[in-house]
Parts: C-alpha cells; structure tokens; sequence
C-alpha cells in the first residue's frame, strides 16, 4: 500500500540530495579561506543547491502522497514483489562481489580474482551449465591478460 | 597527400578497423551502446598515440550509432536508442522479404550522414576556433555555464532531478586540491583523494557498471530475448539499387543536415535528430500513408541523421572543450588522456592531430560501409551471444579499464562506488549524463569564474560587460527557464482537463 501513497524513486532523490548536500555543505562551510570566492564558495554553491533542491522534492512527494492517499486501490501482487526482492538481492550479492574482487585483487593477483569473479558472476546470471561457466571464467581472463599486458603494454596486477 | 600518408599509417588504419567493428557489435547488441563501448575502448588507448587512440574510438563512436539499425530492423528491437525510428519502418520490410534493402539502404544513408558531417566538422571547427581565440576567463565560465544549462534537456521532464544528479557531479569534481589556490579539498587526509577523482572511472563507473547491474536485474525479471533469435533472423532480398538512392536524395540532403545541426547544438544527441528527421521525411513525402508500412524513405532519414550528428557532435568538442553528447563526452577524457587541451589552441598547436582526427572520422565512415554492405550476416549472429555471458566479461573490461588509468585501486574502488550510485540513480529514474556533465564542467566553471572575479578585483559585471559572456549566459538562462516553463503549462493543461472531464 505504500508504494502506491508514495513516488519512491522522488522520495529517495530528495533523501538522498538533502543528506549528502547538507553533510557535504557542512564539510564545505569548514574549509578556511579569506577569500569572498576562495575555494570554498563553489562546493557551498553545489551541496547548497542539491539540499534545496532535495527540501523540494521531499515537499513534493509528501504532497502528493497526501493526494494520492484516498485514490489507493487494494491489489494482490505479493509475487511480483518477491520476484523484485529476488532481483534486488542478486543485485547487491553482485556488488558485494565486486567489493570482495577488489579486496582480494592486491592479494592473489588479476588472473586468479577474475576467474573467481567471473565464474560467480556467470551463476549469478543465472548460468547452470559448468563446463561453459568454467570454459569462459578461466579463457576470458587469460586472454584479456595478454591483450592488455603484453599488446597494449597496460600493465595489470 | 602528404598529409593522408603521413597520418594514416597502418596502425591507424588497423585500429580504426577494429574500432568500426567493435562499434557495430555493440551497436548491435540491445543494451550496449555506443557511449558504452567508447567508455570500455578508452583505457584500451592509454598508450597510444593521439591518432590510433582517435582512430579506434572514433570507429567505436559511428560504427556504436549504426549498429543499432540492424537489430532494429531484422528484430524490431533497436541496438541504440537513435535506431528506434529505424524500427518503424524496417521491421515490416523485413517481414515483407526486403531486409537486404532496408540494411543496404540504412548503411549508405548513414555513411552519407557521416561523411556529410565530416566535412561540415572540417570547414565549421576552425572558424569558431579563431573566434574562441577571443575567449577570456568570463567567456569560459559562461560557456561552461551554458553546458550545465542544457542539463535541463537532458534529465527526461524532470529538472530537479537533473539538477541533483549535476550538483552532485559538480561535488565529486571539488575532490580534491584545489586549482587555484592549492588547498586540498574533500580529502579527509586520505592521500589517494589528493589527486582528486579521475574522470575515466566515474565514467565507466556510472555508464558501464551501473548498466552491468541493470541487466543483471533486467535478465533475471525478464524473459530473454535470445531464446527467439534464431527464429525470427532471416534476411532476405537484395542490396538496394542507385535508383533508390537517386530518388531520396533530397531526403537524405535534409537528413544530413539536420543531424549534423543537432549534434552541433550540445545535449541533443542522435535519437533526437533520428525521430526529427523521420518525422520531417514523413510530412514531406508524396506517400506519407507507407510509413510505418516498408517505407525506405523513413530508414534513410532516421540513419542518415542519426550518423550525421557523429561530426557535428565533435565541432563543440574541439573548439570549446563543450561536449556535443554523451559520447563526446568520453571523447573530451581521450583528449585528456592524451594530453591535450580542447579549444583554439588545439587548432594551432597541435594541428596535425586536428588534421588526422577529421581523416580517421572519414575513414571510419567507409569502414562502416563496407562492413555493413557485405558483413551482415556476421552481426546478426552477434545477436546470439546470451546477455548473461557477455555482462560479466563487460564487468570484467570495466575494472580493467578504471584500474589502468594511473595502475591505482582507488579508481577501481572509485568505478565500483559510482557504479552502484548510478544503479540507484538508475531505478530511482533520475539521469545520469548531467553528473557526467557536472564532473567534466566544473573545473571550467569555476577556476575561470574565480580568474575573473580575481581579475575585475571582485566585479561581478564584468560577466555581463563582455558580449560573448552575456550572450551565452543568456542563452543558458533561456535554456533553463524554457523546459521548465513547458513542464509546467504541461500540468498546468493537464489539470485543466482533468477538471472540465470531472
């Protein structure tokens, strides 16, 4: 029911710009200048800016919320809402992935941390086949190793 | 002859042949665009010189625009937006057997957009070169200015929005010591943050990894398409004749020209120019009831236009340091990259590589056209290749790329932190490209702000005592105010019938 009184997606840009332009104006109002338009004067302007305008869709959601409140019809979508969470939650094992790959990168190397990465990334997809899972984890890597070491003199860790 | 000899060595010619076709795969595949594959390409030229690395993106960039036209019309599902219109009409003539000729017709029509645009680029750019030379401090930051204001245009009826995603573009762009008076900013003593964020990662932070992130939910919600492809790919017919070309001349003259208008007005972009030019092809057509049926007219009007706005988006690009689009936004990091400055002096200190910029478009463009004439088959089957096994493999070139620009982690670290803001950005449907715009614009907007504050000794007229810098902050204003003014009679008619239907 509450996704039907509230607009997420402005919800979340008016949090999300009045938190962080407030926290980052207060780091900004710290910084020490003599100056009128040193360089503290622009990221007061940016993180300023991004509050109020993050003030103003907050305002703008709630009233809508208030608007849209007696216009709710009930509805049953329990699965298509599990289904969502599902996805969501691959989504942030995919980034908590990605964290552990840079973590790990400095410690076993590129070679190794990609293949691990890949090989999850592809089940994490949805892969169910080993044989291709295990062929593309450990090929891509190799190759993208020697095409940037070795051709194009990027060095790799 | 010289010159041609000398800059198109067989190096540049190889790399812009690989560029061309990468471009065309990518164009291909729904999901990944051109600006995608500009972003994964760029860290693959950090060694190169200026004119292999230009070759090589340059093929990525029009062969990215025309790629999406082959899915568009063998599938009805456009590679890239700008192929969307492509769709209309391509689609049917696939299912009436003609699909040789709408690919045929697509692929000279949008080589003759290229070429067009070429040529527009290498008469236009030095002329508004030499008037740049006049440009002060005032003038840059008005400039700059104008590029933050058509932030408005690009955030989807949605100016707050757009305004939050550029205000934080602009703050990550502070990170850092500060240009003119050194002081470092936003570091909290961590020595990594000193050299501020590096524009490449946040690129490939917020345009690849994000997406990557996208289609992981997309591929697990939705059917996929792959299962079909098989199917439904059958491309039958044959290459369109000159007739055909001769009598769409004057369509594909227009389509040209208005591409290559748009790409040169900042934040438009080839998806505005495509749907501009098949509507204009529609209103003017003796037989305006074919379209949408297997009209040949409509494909060439929305390639042509489409592929125009490559050229045109480069002339704000190398005289002003003004992105055209997205695209020639990653561009503006390969010109850092290689270390040289848009802007007047280019044309004048490094006129050689202006000179094998302007031959690398035009030699792409004819790569373009001879993969697309007799390697179309070979692109279809791109289309087989599953979205679960390319994903990872472009997650993969994202690190590898955030980690090559200066061998650093942090900008791993920094890719991957971006990456998950644009994802959130993504499904909270606010826009990205303004926090592009904001991370390449503000270092302009505010050190030459600050330079001429510090010039006038403390006179904020002198932004409008000078004609240049009060026309484009005028232009701006306009260009902020407008969208905004259209947004709100939008509602304001909307309740208005709302009312009367109550």
């Amino acid at each position: 029911m509450l996704d039907k009184i509230f607009d997420k997606s402005k919800l979340f840009a008016g949090a999300f710009g009045l938190i962080l332009g407030g926290t980052w104006f207060c780091f900004a109002s710290k910084l020490k200048g003599s100056e009128e338009y040193g360089y503290a004067f622009f990221p007061k302007i940016y993180s300023g800016l991004m509050a109020i305008v993050g003030i103003y869709l907050l305002c703008r959601c709630l009233y809508e919320s208030i608007i849209n409140y007696n216009n709710i019809k009930e509805k049953t979508e329990d699965d298509a809402r599990k289904e969502r969470m599902m996805c969501f939650i691959r989504v942030a094992l995919q980034m908590l992935l990605c964290i552990g790959y840079i973590i790990v990168l400095s410690y076993t190397k590129f070679i190794i941390s990609t293949i691990i990465l890949l090989a999850l990334t592809l089940l994490l997809f949805g892969g169910k086949k080993p044989i291709p899972i295990a062929v593309i984890s450990i090929i891509v890597p190799l190759v993208l190793y020697f095409v940037f070491n070795n051709l194009l003199n990027v060095y790799l860790p | 002859m010289t010159l041609i000899l000398g800059t198109l060595t067989l190096a540049t010619v190889l790399y812009c042949f690989v560029g061309t076709f990468i471009g065309i795969c990518f164009g291909v595949i729904p999901g990944l665009t051109a600006t995608m594959g500009v972003v994964l390409f760029l860290p693959f030229t950090f060694k190169m010189d200026a004119i292999p690395a230009f070759a090589m993106l340059l093929g990525v960039f029009c062969g990215g625009i025309y790629g999406g036209s082959i899915t568009a019309i063998l599938i009805r599902t456009p590679g890239t937006p700008s192929s969307a219109a492509t769709a209309l009409d391509g689609y049917p003539l696939t299912k009436q057997g003609h699909a040789m000729e709408a690919l045929s017709m697509a692929t000279i029509a949008s080589f003759i957009g290229g070429i067009f645009s070429c040529v527009v680029l290498m008469l236009l750019a030095p002329q508004l070169a030499s008037v740049a030379l006049r440009f002060g401090a005032a003038e840059y930051f008005a400039v700059g200015l104008f590029g933050l204001s058509i932030v408005v245009s690009l955030s989807n009826n949605n100016p707050s929005k757009g305004i939050i995603s550029v205000c934080l573009g602009l703050l990550i762009a502070t990170i850092g010591i500060d240009p003119l008076v050194g002081m470092s900013r936003f570091t909290f003593g961590t020595k990594d943050l000193l050299s501020g964020i590096s524009q490449i990662a946040a690129l490939i932070g917020i345009f690849a990894i994000s997406e990557v992130f996208f289609k992981m939910e997309e591929a697990y919600f939705k059917k996929q398409v792959n299962d079909n492809i098989d199917k439904r790919i059958s491309i039958h017919g044959r290459n369109i004749g000159w007739k055909h070309i001769k009598e769409n001349w004057f369509n594909i003259l227009r389509s040209a020209i208005f591409g290559t208008g748009i790409g040169i007005i900042p934040a438009t972009g080839s998806g505005v120019a495509s749907w501009m030019s098949y509507a204009e092809a529609k209103r003017t057509s003796k037989h305006p009831e074919k379209f949408g049926d297997g009209a040949l007219d409509g494909i060439a009007a929305s390639e042509c236009a489409n592929n125009a706005v490559t050229g045109g988006a480069l002339v704000p690009l190398l005289t002003l340091g003004i992105p055209g689009d997205v695209v020639t936004a990653v561009l503006l990091g390969a010109l850092t990259i290689q270390g040289l400055a848009p802007g007047p002096m280019l044309f004048t200190e490094h006129a050689d590589i202006v000179n094998g910029i302007y031959l690398v478009m035009i030699l792409a463009n004819v790569f373009m056209l001879i993969l697309g004439l007799f390697c179309i088959k070979l692109f279809a089957n791109v289309l087989k290749v599953p979205p679960s096994i390319l994903s990872p493999i472009v997650l993969c070139l994202c690190f590898i790329g955030s980690f090559a620009i200066r061998n650093s982690l942090f900008d791993m670290k920094v890719a991957l932190v971006l990456g998950i803001i644009g994802y959130l950005f993504i499904k909270a449907d606010i826009p990205l490209p303004p926090m592009l715009l904001g991370i390449i614009l503000e270092n302009i907007i505010e050190s030459n702000f600050r330079r001429a504050v510090t010039i006038s000794a403390g006179d904020l007229s002198v932004f409008f005592m000078r004609p240049i810098s009060l026309a484009f902050i005028l232009i701006s204003a306009f260009m902020l105010i407008l969208p905004l003014y259209k947004n709100f009679a939008k509602k304001r008619k909307a309740k208005y019938n709302n009312e009367i239907k109550k």
